[in-house]
């Protein structure tokens, strides 16, 4: 009996203290001080850039909480939606990763801070689609990443070997480094959702119509144009261009790949991996190609766009100055201490990219008017992409072969949009 | 009988070799230097630098607020814990009380719970009434986990206990508490401590547990606070992660060493 | 009891009295000592019953009660019966899971119990056997993510095993070990093992100790050999103890999450799921609290059933001594 009393003393003093530090600023003077919540490790001291921006703007700072572990950290906040108790700020996913949160009121209606950004020319409004559900914005983008391929410049020069142009020049390249003995290219199969990568850049290189009609769910995974991009990847399977599935190839391994000569699709935060953590020189050690399209009919190239989310909790107490947080984060000053921070390119177009990797592949991207593709993870049916990773898994193990995979696919896919359009409608 | 002798001591060597093998290679990548390390976990020699990848690992993981929680985790939640099993197990051994099975099912089930079922209903709970990201509420959580394999502990070796001694005390009129305080507990200290270094590692080494109930890093356990060290947007590199797992397994480690005896004595039946 | 009983002998003169009398006596004495027993009993039973409940009442009846229901992601969910369990049953990865389960448990009793028996046996008596112990038990200081860690990058492709295979000329049985079923769940079964076996040795080690060492000269003196001492003596002395470790390895095994969620997340392609990480992929993964809530019902009812059958033969019981 004693032992809870103690306990619950001790709980109620905590709960004081916490609900008196709740809100912080009102009280304590100008500066407000918001709860961010985010599952980006590593990426404090990051945050914390943006905030003295922030501050200098508009007197707001940033209190960043590191969760480890992605799946708590999502349960976490769902959960905080029925709690109301949560942070003011925190990252998300956008595309349909976005929807159950948009839905059952975890997120804030930012439509507004988006009008105002698009009118001072912070932010294209071509993202904006990307952030919302129906017709409300509920997301402004934490950075914006492409997927291009990285590669070795020197091992290139070094095997007479230049950025290519077409597949053909791109398979070329791929026997040339096996017969050299390096592995040509990286593929993962660790944590499952490494899967989709391979699957969407072949088949955005193949047709970009086909990988959004595919998952937009107006054609099936059956449809013989989607089997024939399976098939090009069986056989890059087949004739070992591949590294083993239990590679990763992130960060401190992406190095050790990229020392080695092989080439690694990844997104574009992955480039402080090379040159902080590797101590690689951007454009003389290492750069970045836009993978050539498959299909030489096609005129332009595409490219996958990866798009984090920096959402306000709608339920948080202070909502008003996380709004203001969120619009003061798009302008200049946070955009450029992004950039300058992660090495990676940023929304805002009126800020200068200072690496010289993702300088010059912005600026092909903008020149060749090169299409930009949402990432596979985020465009479709949550349930329907985590599970169709392991499937693809399969594949990529050679477990399953290119029918079983697209039967099993389609039928996967064809459950899941029922139950997705039967919870959230459209 | 000699060559009995010697086959079993190879036996065992060659065997216990084997275990140390992954130690070594902890040890090893640990220590090795970190300017050409890139992703090379093997057993080469790759340089001996402890003393700056232990301050960079020191840095890096705040060791000193992770390492000041876990302590307070560690001695208050395995010692609360023992306390009141050993007190439970003196009920279930010693007083008669009625449905004796179901108590300790009742008490030991909690074990038998998978650890991940618990976390979310927790986390609502802790969330509705502020004890989430306190270090009064880990606490709790710690003490009633802890409890139930303490409580099987302490009863097995309660029972060994001489029924005579107990009755002579009674006799001569000694109350269930004094009973306890004065016989129970000096006989049973060595499986106390043995339940307290189970418990003691154990929450030291908790992790799920720590991610979800936390956030703020001086109130999160350090397994908690390590994995924030790793995954694909970090920037340290292995030696270091690796050093803050050797450092964080020193406690434990010395705490076993020391403890060793206790727990042949303490798990033993008879006394 | 038998203070009262002797009490009231000497105060009655032990002459005999009517039955019903002494029938009434009996029961107020045993009113009395009840009563006497009663409070202070619980007093001491009270506080861990209620620190164990606290971390125990709320989450099982809300996983019970969820698992009756639709809930989803962030929303609010209906009461749909025993729907969920329906759709279990029916789940093609339920044959897949449990069969993994029945691996694990096999495997855990094949190598931890049965090495930590060995060792345990081995070990005793010999010099420097302290040692020995102390080397077993040092994995288990490490937590969990550490081991998982270090053995995957010894089990990796590109890792130790397939490297020491190289070196010893063995370069035909390279494979990839993690992610081929059933080499992946084998080769956590081996990761659990090296961090498991020194708590079975020390248990073993314990029973072995207990075992009188009259009864085991006066075998030896009959003339029983080393296999006929240990399968009529020490295995059947052993019982306890057996209990003890089978069933708390059989509890921890049917639960395997922590290294195979490390180590494989359960894949790939969904290969080396074990129930506890299917509970945990459909919870915290897929957001479906329903359907995982009616995963850990169906974990917790295998648990506490094997538990039970497990231990209830070797526990020693409080009043036979």
């Amino acid at each position: 009996m004693s032992s809870k009393k103690i306990a619950i003393a001790v709980v109620a003093s905590f709960a004081l203290t916490s609900v008196a530090y709740a809100g912080s600023a009102v009280a304590a003077g100008k500066t407000t001080t918001l709860n961010f919540y985010h599952d980006k490790k590593g990426w404090d001291e990051r945050f914390l850039a943006v905030s003295t921006a922030l501050n200098d703007g508009a007197n707001i700072k940033l209190k960043p909480s590191t969760f480890a572990d992605t799946t708590i950290y999502q349960n976490t906040l769902n959960q905080a939606a029925k709690t109301g108790k949560g942070p003011d700020l925190l990252t998300w996913w956008s595309g349909y990763r976005m929807v159950d949160g948009a839905k059952n009121g975890i997120f804030a209606d930012i439509s507004d801070v988006w009008a105002s950004a698009i009118k001072a020319g912070d932010v294209s409004a071509d993202l904006q689609k990307q952030f919302q559900v129906g017709s409300k914005t509920y997301g402004i983008p934490n950075g914006v990443s492409f997927w291009p391929m990285f590669y070795n410049k020197k091992i290139f020069a070094q095997y007479g070997l230049s950025v290519p142009k077409t597949w053909a020049e791109f398979i070329n390249i791929c026997d040339t480094l096996k017969a050299k003995g390096i592995t040509p290219l990286t593929a993962s199969v660790d944590g499952a959702w490494p899967a989709f990568i391979w699957f969407e850049q072949l088949l955005i290189s193949q047709d970009p119509k086909l990988y959004l009609d595919l998952t937009s769910n107006k054609i099936k995974y059956t449809d013989p144009k989607v089997k024939a991009v399976l098939q090009i990847w069986k056989d890059m399977i087949d004739k070992g261009y591949f590294t083993a599935g239990d590679t990763s190839f992130f960060g401190e391994a992406a190095v050790a790949l990229m020392n080695k000569g092989t080439m690694i699709p990844v997104g574009t935060w992955n480039n402080s991996a090379f040159s902080v953590t590797g101590g690689l020189v951007g454009g003389k050690d290492y750069d970045a190609f836009v993978i050539p399209n498959i299909n030489p009919a096609l005129k332009t190239q595409s490219i996958i766009v990866e798009a984090g989310a920096i959402g306000a909790l709608a339920k948080g107490k202070n909502l008003a100055q996380s709004k203001v947080a969120l619009r003061e984060w798009l302008k200049f000053p946070a955009q450029a201490m992004w950039a300058d921070v992660s090495g990676d390119g940023v929304p805002n177009p009126k800020v200068p990219v200072a690496d010289p990797v993702i300088k010059s592949l912005s600026k092909y991207v903008a020149t060749n008017k090169v299409n930009q593709v949402q990432r596979y993870w985020e465009s479709g049916p949550v349930p329907l992409i985590e599970n169709g990773c392991a499937i693809l898994s399969a594949f990529m193990l050679g477990k399953k072969t290119v029918d079983e995979v697209s039967t099993e696919m389609a039928a996967l896919s064809d459950k899941e949009w029922a139950a997705w359009t039967a919870k959230y409608g459209k | 009988m000699r060559t009995a002798k010697v086959g079993r001591h190879i036996f065992l060597m060659v065997f216990a070799a084997m275990w140390l093998a992954p130690i070594y290679l902890l040890i090893i990548n640990a220590m090795a230097n970190t300017k050409n390390y890139m992703d090379n976990f093997d057993w080469a020699y790759k340089g001996f630098q402890p003393l700056p990848n232990f301050k960079a690992a020191w840095a890096a993981a705040e060791l000193t607020p992770g390492l000041i929680s876990n302590a307070i985790y560690g001695i208050v939640g395995a010692g609360v814990s023992v306390a009141l099993a050993a007190l439970s197990a003196y009920a279930v051994v010693a007083l008669n009380p009625k449905a004796k099975q179901v108590w300790f099912w009742l008490i030991y089930g909690v074990n038998l719970v998978p650890i991940p079922m618990l976390l979310l209903p927790l986390f609502d709970i802790f969330a509705r009434t502020g004890l989430y990201d306190t270090r009064a509420g880990l606490l709790l959580v710690y003490i009633g986990i802890a409890i139930p394999f303490a409580f099987f502990l302490s009863r097995n070796h309660m029972l060994s206990i001489s029924r005579e001694i107990v009755e002579a005390a009674q006799i001569d009129g000694a109350s269930k508490l004094l009973v306890f305080t004065r016989i129970f507990l000096p006989l049973s200290w060595p499986a106390l401590g043995a339940a307290f270094l189970f418990q003691f590692t154990w929450i030291w080494n908790d992790l799920l547990f720590g991610l979800t109930l936390t956030v703020s890093s001086n109130v999160r356990p350090l397994m908690a606070t390590l994995s924030t060290l790793v995954g694909q947007y970090s920037t340290l590199k292995l030696p270091i992660v690796l050093c803050v797992t050797l450092i964080a397994s020193l406690p434990t480690a010395f705490l076993y060493i020391v403890g060793q005896r206790l727990f042949i004595t303490g798990l033993k039946a008879g006394s | 009891m038998i203070q009262t009983e002797n009490k009231l002998g000497r105060l009655r003169g032990n002459t005999p009295r009517p039955s019903w009398l002494a029938f009434r006596g009996k029961l107020e004495n045993a009113k009395n000592q009840r009563r006497k027993e009663g409070f202070g009993t619980y007093l001491f039973l009270v506080p861990a019953t209620i620190g164990v409940l606290f971390v125990l009442l709320y989450p099982v009846l809300r996983t019970l009660w969820l698992s009756l229901t639709d809930t989803e992601g962030a929303g609010v969910g209906k009461f749909i019966g025993f729907h969920n369990y329906k759709t279990l049953v029916k789940d093609p990865i339920l044959l897949r899971t449990m069969s993994n389960v029945a691996i694990w448990t096999i495997g855990t009793m094949a190598l931890p119990v049965f090495l930590g028996l060995v060792i345990a046996y081995l070990a005793l008596g010999l010099k420097g056997s302290a040692i020995y112990r102390m080397i077993f038990l040092l994995p288990y200081v490490l937590s969990g993510v550490a081991v998982a860690s270090i053995w995957f990058h010894i089990f990796q492709t590109k890792g130790l095993v397939n490297q020491f295979l190289a070196g010893i000329g063995l370069e035909r049985y390279q494979q990839s070990w993690l992610l081929n079923y059933p080499q992946n769940t084998i080769s956590m079964i081996i990761a659990a093992t090296w961090s498991g076996t020194g708590l079975i040795v020390i248990l073993f080690t314990v029973g072995l100790q207990n075992i009188p060492l009259q009864t085991v000269e006066a075998a030896t003196l009959d003339g029983a050999n080393g296999w006929q001492m240990f399968r009529s003596i020490i295995w059947p002395q052993l019982k306890q103890i057996r209990a003890v470790v089978i069933g708390t390895a059989l509890a921890n095994s049917l639960r395997t999450f922590d290294i195979v969620w490390v180590m494989t997340q359960g894949g790939p392609s969904r290969t080396s799921e074990t129930l506890g990480v299917t509970m945990y992929r459909e919870s915290f993964l897929l957001n479906r609290y329903g359907y995982g809530a009616s995963i850990a019902v169906l974990l917790m009812v295998l648990v506490v059933s094997v538990s039970y059958f497990s231990l209830r033969g070797g526990l020693k019981r409080e009043n036979s001594l």
